[in-house]
């Protein structure tokens, strides 16, 4: 009987043993492949900082309107930030492709998955990006048509377009990530319902006062001796 | 010669006026007046010949300025100089052989209008255009931007050629041909042209887009010709053909409540995207004007050539998008204009010139700094 007992616990370990010995090359050749990845994040960091320091980025950056930046430290600049992302962007890679050499069934189709997203995620960081980007734009064009119209909520419209284009471009992103389905598509048809709904009122509104404007200057007693920013200014 | 018109009825009357008096002023001379029309030649009767053979055509050019139609034409005719006349709808005697005749007797290339102004005419000319290229370029012409023009054979072959290659996506804009004039050592004069024909405030442009488009030309030309203006060092007067004139009647008074509202205005909002642009310096003067009551308001003239060098040096290493730089100078030139309405509302005409010399002075005192900024923009960056 103790002998039986004896060769199921020598079995055991033995199979222990086989998918210790089985699943170790994996393990090994994971860890070879994370080194590498490491070694090349580190260059990928050194490349994108010599770079970008090479084409003034931060500056750059500062140009396009991120005025915040003047106020980053040097550890957190644009520059920094790019290259850091590229450094944990290839650890990540390299992690995923590390765990497809462990050649199990659950690490597989983890990487897999997780590989297959990339394209998404990319895609939605430059659609974020450039909606970002487009946003500060089209909010400063505003601003300054804004206040050249006399607008006195000329920072409100430019906050209302900033904002609409910044949630324009998440809901793109998220879509990218294949977030929200439905929901997120219902949800801005709604607000983009309401903004329509919310211009229509005002141009209506508008055309009437100047209208009635017009029509005010038609008679030769309503007629202003100023323009009517009180201008009798010839500019050109 | 040119004669350039909306309507075409107009443009035959001034045709026939400025024939007469080529004919009358030139007489040895073949000449020929073009009735420049842009799209379809219009059914106008080709005149005969007058006396001394000078004859009245239509001159289509679909596609093309009116500079650019006058000057293609004077190289097809071979023509040793070329005028270009804006038709004013009147029916007295022309002054236009003031145009001509620098070119034709003295071998000037390239005739600058001087009109009679009011002294809210022109009042963007007044506040940067005049001054700026006097200061860049070293030449006091009054008028840098008038739509009359008088070229020499010789400059017609340099502005069509090396320089319309050099820049063929600004050629034949009037600061971009006057500038390459003052810049390539052509000889320039200035003619007074008398009183030209107003347009009501209403007919002109939205403000914010005449000024980006001229003082946005203004900044280009510098670029262009940075190593030129860099090595000017004083301003002379050219020569001026005629002599000048009052311009008659009044435009009213404007007013400069909503001037000083704008200006107010746009120190509130675009503060933040001036502070790009601007040093602190100038910020802190502009704020402290933003508080100043509207009976002390005035815009120093140091101050405003400051802005523009600066404006002009962000433009260069373009700072933020050119046109919304540009555009968000508007409340900046208001201000600056309600200061100079309030100053020269009650002056003399003379008085008015002595105001505008003034600012002038102010911009080339101001010229160093604007080098020094434009060579070493680091050096001035907090």
């Amino acid at each position: 009987m103790w002998g039986d007992v004896e060769r199921a616990f020598g079995n055991g370990v033995h199979r222990v043993a086989l998918s210790v010995a089985g699943f170790l090359p994996g393990v090994i050749t994971m860890l070879l492949v994370m080194a590498f990845a490491v070694a090349i994040a580190f260059l990928v960091r050194f490349a994108l900082r010599r770079s970008l320091s090479g084409i003034e980025f931060d500056r750059r950056v500062h140009r396009w309107g991120f005025s915040s930046t003047g106020e980053w430290t040097p550890q957190s600049s644009p520059t920094a930030i790019a290259a850091h992302s590229g450094f944990w962007f290839i650890l990540l890679v390299g992690f995923l492709a590390g765990l497809k050499t462990l050649n199990t069934s659950v690490t597989d189709a983890l990487a897999a998955g997780l590989l297959s997203f990339i394209p998404n995620l990319l895609a939605a960081a430059v659609v974020f990006a450039v909606g970002i980007s487009a946003a500060r734009f089209f909010a400063r064009t505003a601003l300054i048509n804004a206040v050249n119209m006399q607008i006195r909520s000329a920072r409100l419209i430019s906050l209302c377009v900033k904002w609409l284009i910044v949630l324009f471009s998440i809901a793109l992103a998220l879509q990218q990530l294949k977030i929200g389905g439905a929901v997120l598509a219902v949800a801005f048809g709604v607000v983009f319902g309401c903004i329509g709904l919310a211009l229509a009122l005002a141009i209506g509104l508008g055309s009437r006062e100047a209208e009635t404007r017009e029509e005010q200057e038609r008679w030769p007693e309503g007629r202003r001796h100023t323009s009517e920013n009180g201008d009798e200014i010839h500019h050109m | 010669m040119g004669v350039s018109a909306s309507d075409t009825g107009e443009a035959v009357r001034t045709g026939s006026r400025v024939r007469e008096e080529v004919s009358r002023s030139f007489p040895d001379r073949p000449a020929m007046v073009l009735l420049l029309c842009d799209g379809e030649t219009p059914a106008i009767p080709v005149e005969p010949p007058s006396g001394n053979g000078v004859s009245l055509m239509p001159w289509s050019h679909p596609g093309q300025s009116a500079v650019e139609a006058l000057l293609r034409a004077g190289e097809v005719f071979d023509a040793s100089a070329c005028a270009l006349v804006i038709a004013d709808g009147d029916d007295g005697p022309t002054t236009k052989r003031r145009l001509l005749a620098p070119v034709l007797e003295d071998s000037f290339d390239l005739v600058c209008p001087c009109y009679a102004t009011h002294r809210f005419e022109a009042v963007l000319t007044t506040a940067i255009v005049y001054p700026l290229t006097r200061a860049l370029f070293g030449k006091r012409l009054r008028q840098p931007v008038g739509e009359e023009l008088a070229v020499s054979h010789r400059f017609v072959k340099h502005l069509l050629g090396e320089a319309w290659h050099a820049d063929p996506a600004h050629a034949l804009d009037r600061i971009w041909l006057v500038t390459e004039g003052l810049s390539r050592g052509f000889r320039v004069c200035q003619a007074h042209l008398g009183p030209r024909r107003r347009q009501s405030p209403g007919a002109e442009a939205d403000l914010s887009t005449s000024l980006a488009q001229v003082v946005g030309l203004l900044f280009h030309v510098m670029r262009l010709h940075a190593p030129a203006w860099h090595r000017m060092k004083n301003t002379e007067t050219p020569k001026t053909y005629g002599e000048p004139e009052t311009s008659a009647g009044d435009i009213g008074q404007p007013q400069v409540a909503p001037m000083l509202s704008a200006f107010r205005l746009g120190f509130k909002e675009l503060g933040q995207i001036w502070g790009e642009v601007l040093s602190p310096q100038t910020l802190f003067a502009l704020k402290r004007l933003a508080l100043a009551p509207e009976e002390s308001f005035r815009l120093e003239d140091a101050l405003w050539a400051r802005i523009v060098y600066e404006f002009a040096v962000g433009y260069h290493l373009a700072l933020m998008d050119r046109t919304l730089l540009l555009r968000s100078m508007t409340p900046l030139y208001l201000g600056w204009v309600a200061g100079f309405v309030r100053e020269v509302r009650d002056l003399e005409p003379d008085a008015v010139e002595a105001r505008a010399e003034r600012l002038c002075r102010a911009f080339e005192v101001g010229k160093p700094y604007l080098i020094s900024r434009w060579r070493w923009p680091d050096r001035f960056n907090p």
